[in-house]
């Protein structure tokens, strides 16, 4: 199993390397370990139940560059694509093209590793109804570690 | 028509006015000892209900819809925090408030809910597209402080603003005067002069078809006065008890308002007819009535603690309804709003990895997703399939029950080795996100990435 944890700043993480603390340990020898007392009970969030789905995604505003480069789409027919494919929010995601409000870009030698989002469900906001990015480097392999991650807030 | 009037099953006769002056009648259901054809007639026009959809009161999330027909309960996802117990219905759309925070939930579309600003109150305007609220501030109010008063369309957009100083808002005349509990004022917040009659009439509790006022010298007082503000006429309604009368509730244009009042039933104004005055009815239940809201239908849903009826306003009849269990209904939206389209969005978690059959399943949707975009902003959907990239939603699942040990979920307690130190940074825990299994992970994307 993948374990992931995110610095408890408010909901909106500093952007370090150690702002997400992720780790895989065995499936089969696990119990419920307790919350440590000094966590906040407002960033004890409620148990919800996550459906692992396939998912295609398209480049963000930020990174369409690619989709608008040869001229045959424009920025209108664009905007009405982003508009039809968006899926209805939360979208917590592994890898595929991040979903930004703000439209920012992401660095060439990085891709998208998570991205968690405003949820209702879990009480949990980023920023004014954003998301919180993680990325890594392109083409580093998820094992053994999970070093070197860095991470955005997308404000909303 | 029966002779038992006043205190058995007088019904047909309510609303044949033929007054110039606003009229009271009290109807009076009690226990029916003997039937008679024409009573049993009217009871039968009670109209046949097509299945409801009610928005109801509930726990965590504080909102669920549900059908009445085969019970099903889901959870509705509304921006707010507190209880949900009061709900208005306007033109496009429903007002639902959850604490002090109003939401406008468009007419198809539960997904597409507007946050307007908090608020105090939330009434009708003469507009019944258009709703009026009195601003909270995030705190208590001061004495003497006056009251914000904004006028607001279903997407939040401030039309108009005022202060007041007259009380809390009640609702709006159509000669553009605002209406609070002690009187009335104009959206430059200046007091206008009070209506003849109203002086010394007691609170305005309701103001219905931007013409009618209710006042009361307080919510338990037996007796009510009904105004017309354009032809100073005035009616007086007796109660029997001194139970306390709830906040009105309005049908869609305002043109009507019922109140719970407890053992007296439902108290009804009615002003949905331009030709004649206004009527108040008491409609007695035969049970002590906490709730009642509006149906699509133009009837009204009468709630006691056990006992539920339907009233038809245009027989006078009255039917018993079974509601589902634990079902506190606040709002009507049949014809509003799908329940079906809510259960599909709350698909079930899976708690295993995808078969190779449901995840080629997946994918086709996935692609049908794609072209139906592609079509829709007119490009060939051959020139965006290059740019896909494939990626694994998490998709979190409203459940009441707690993911088992070692299921992939968000939040909660982690399962992890006995003996694992929580992380903490500077002395301070992080926050546990996620806990996903591998492989579910694997079998929702193509074998390269998960590696």
């Amino acid at each position: 199993m993948i374990f992931i944890a995110i610095e408890p700043d408010g909901m909106h993480p500093r952007f370090d390397a150690d702002s997400v603390w992720a780790t895989y340990v065995g499936a089969k020898t696990v119990k419920r370990i307790p919350f440590p007392r000094q966590l906040d009970e407002q960033l004890r969030l409620p148990c919800v139940p996550v459906s692992i789905e396939p998912v295609w995604t398209l480049p963000d505003c930020g990174d369409a560059t690619a989709l608008l480069r040869n001229g045959k789409i424009n920025q209108a027919q664009l905007n009405a694509l982003h508009g039809a494919f968006a899926l209805p929010a939360p979208q917590h995601q592994l890898f595929g093209y991040k979903f930004s409000e703000q439209g920012f870009a992401v660095h060439n030698d990085q891709e998208l590793l998570l991205q968690l989002d405003s949820d209702g469900l879990l009480d949990v906001m980023f920023g004014d109804g954003g998301r919180l990015h993680v990325f890594k480097p392109k083409g580093m392999p998820l094992r053994p570690s999970l070093a070197k991650l860095t991470v955005e807030l997308d404000c909303g | 028509m029966c002779r038992q009037s006043y205190t058995t099953c007088t019904l047909a006769a309510a609303f044949a006015h033929r007054h110039a002056t606003p009229t009271f009648v009290h109807l009076d259901h009690g226990p029916r000892k003997r039937e008679c054809t024409s009573c049993r007639d009217t009871l039968g026009a009670v109209s046949a209900l097509r299945d409801l959809v009610l928005l109801c009161a509930n726990n965590n999330p504080a909102v669920a819809i549900v059908s009445q027909q085969d019970g099903r309960q889901l959870p509705m996802f509304l921006p707010g925090d507190g209880p949900f117990d009061y709900g208005l219905l306007r033109q496009g759309y429903v007002v639902t408030t959850l604490g002090y925070q109003p939401v406008a939930v468009p007419d198809g579309q539960p997904f597409y809910s507007t946050a307007v600003p908090k608020a105090w109150r939330v009434v009708p305007s003469v507009n019944p597209k258009h709703i009026l609220i009195d601003c909270y501030r995030g705190r208590s109010k001061q004495n003497g402080e006056a009251n914000t008063i904004t006028l607001l369309d279903q997407y939040g957009n401030v039309l108009r603003t005022c202060e007041s100083t007259a009380g809390n808002i009640v609702g709006e005349l159509t000669s553009g005067e605002l209406v609070a509990e002690r009187g009335f004022f104009t959206w430059d917040g200046r007091r206008a002069p009070t209506k003849r009659n109203t002086a010394r009439a007691g609170e305005i509790i309701a103001v219905v078809a931007g013409r009618y006022l209710l006042t009361a010298a307080n919510s338990y007082a037996k007796k009510l006065v009904l105004i017309d503000t354009q032809t100073d006429a005035r009616v007086t309604v007796q109660r029997t008890t001194e139970t306390g009368l709830y906040s009105p509730v309005y049908n869609i244009d305002a043109s009507c308002a019922a109140f719970a009042s407890g053992d007296d039933g439902v108290l009804i104004v009615d002003a949905r007819s331009t030709s004649r005055p206004a009527t108040v009815l008491c409609h007695g239940l035969g049970f002590t009535c906490y709730n009642v809201l509006w149906l699509h239908d133009g009837s009204l849903l009468a709630i006691g603690n056990v006992q539920a009826a339907v009233i038809d306003l245009s027989s006078g009849g009255q039917r018993p309804i079974q509601l589902p269990k634990h079902c506190h209904p606040v709002l009507d939206v049949t014809d509003r709003l799908s329940i079906d389209t809510i259960a599909a969005s709350i698909l079930p978690a899976r708690n295993k990895p995808l078969a190779a059959k449901e995840f080629a399943t997946l994918q086709t949707q996935q692609r049908e997703r794609l072209h139906a975009a592609a079509t829709q902003a007119d490009i060939l959907p051959t020139q965006l399939l290059r740019h896909v990239s494939p990626g694994i939603r998490l998709r979190t699942v409203p459940s009441p029950k707690t993911p088992a040990l070692g299921q992939s979920c968000f939040g909660g307690r982690p399962a992890m080795p006995e003996g694992t130190r929580w992380p903490i940074k500077d002395g301070v825990p992080y926050t546990f996100f996620a806990q996903l299994r591998c492989d579910e992970l694997r079998a929702a994307v193509p074998q390269q990435r998960a590696q």
